[in-house]
């Protein structure tokens, strides 16, 4: 199907990423699926794709993936955009959204321990599962720092990713949670930036705000999850 | 949007992420360096040395499509099939348990706050 001159480029990855990713788009708004980001369509084509042309190395995907995968640092930096935009309200609620952030680490390094202890997951993937909620580049930090498997540590970034930006919205109406201040900082502090990115379809106050949490529960958590963990192991085990 | 500000905010948040690459091996400590480059973009833009036209139509590209950008490290979870197998109901159940806690808890946190705080802006 892939002949190997295309194979051997980063043009493979690259192609691959995009077209599909497009064609995913396409789907979605023809179909009026919006309830379906395009990302939680095209993961599961592109490692079918893979997994049905055993041919194909993963390697020689990721030879083009690994420039795709480069362009999201200065898409966290574009992030800042946002942010000044909603400065003035960013600014008014400063310490309530430190409280919001607080809480929102806490509950996910607890609720991850005690889950996967009560669940029975293995010592090593519990703690590649611990920064699970914090943007792909620092959950990995995090997960060598603790003990874990750094990209197992990915793959459940973005399950968490996949999983937010799908239901976030329709948990938070379900609750009826209509504040941009309280419904962005949760989808952000819950699940990055691939949980905020559907912020952007529903208000820029809302995305902005999501900006702001992914900032500060990536700092929090590489602060709390190394001095939490020893006391949760002596308490739970 | 306009193919030249498209390229030249490019080129700023590239150097961005150049400065602080240095500036965070400098210091050595465990902090992403493109989280610091969106700090430093916000203080460029707070103090008016870059102008937010100058960034806007790349910016607002790539977090309109940073879905997109998730996707090599979506696929790469290919790697660790048989882990993720191996303990794919306990894995599963973990996140989407602690992903609800974080997401409601925090909501509801705020949602309460807030309210308290209108009531008391209300009767001032």
């Amino acid at each position: 199907m892939f002949p190997e001159l295309l194979l051997n480029s980063p043009l493979f990855g690259i192609g691959l990423t995009i077209i599909v990713y497009c064609i995913c788009e396409i789907i979605v708004e023809r179909l009026e699926l919006d309830i379906i980001p395009p990302f939680v369509l095209a993961c599961p084509i592109i490692i079918g794709l893979l997994l049905l042309n055993p041919q194909i190395k993963y390697e020689q995907y990721a030879a083009g993936g690994n420039f795709i995968n480069f362009m999201l640092g200065p898409a966290t930096i574009a992030l800042a955009l946002p942010l000044i935009r909603n400065r003035k309200i960013i600014k008014r609620h400063a310490g309530i959204m430190l409280g919001g952030i607080t809480i929102a680490t806490l509950t996910a390094i607890i609720s991850i321990y005690v889950c996967g202890r009560l669940f029975g997951t293995s010592e090593q993937v519990l703690l590649s599962l611990l920064p699970k909620s914090v943007t792909t580049p620092i959950a990995i930090e995090i997960s060598h720092t603790i003990g874990g498997i750094p990209p197992l540590t990915a793959a459940a970034v973005i399950f968490t990713g996949m999983l937010g930006a799908t239901f976030n919205h329709k948990i938070l109406s379900l609750f009826g949670i209509k504040n941009d201040l309280a419904a962005g900082l949760a989808v952000g502090a819950s699940s990055h930036g691939l949980g905020t990115s559907v912020c952007a379809s529903v208000s820029p106050v809302q995305l902005a705000i999501g900006g702001v949490a992914i900032a500060l529960t990536g700092i929090a958590t590489s602060i709390l999850a190394p001095l939490l963990l020893p006391l949760l192991k002596s308490i739970l085990g | 949007m306009s193919s030249q500000s498209l390229l030249h905010g490019l080129a700023i948040l590239l150097f961005l992420q150049w400065i602080s690459t240095l500036i965070i091996s400098f210091l050595q400590i465990p902090f992403p360096p493109a989280l610091l480059g969106m700090l430093l973009l916000a203080l460029l833009l707070a103090t008016g040395v870059i102008r937010i036209a100058t960034i806007e139509d790349i910016c607002s590209l790539l977090i309109e499509k940073m879905g997109m950008l998730f996707l090599p490290a979506g696929v790469s979870m290919l790697l660790y099939l048989d882990v993720i197998k191996a303990e794919f109901s306990a894995i599963a159940l973990t996140i989407i348990v602690s992903s609800f806690a974080v997401l409601l808890s925090t909501a509801l946190f705020l949602e309460i706050v807030l309210k308290r705080q209108a009531k008391k802006g209300g009767k001032q």
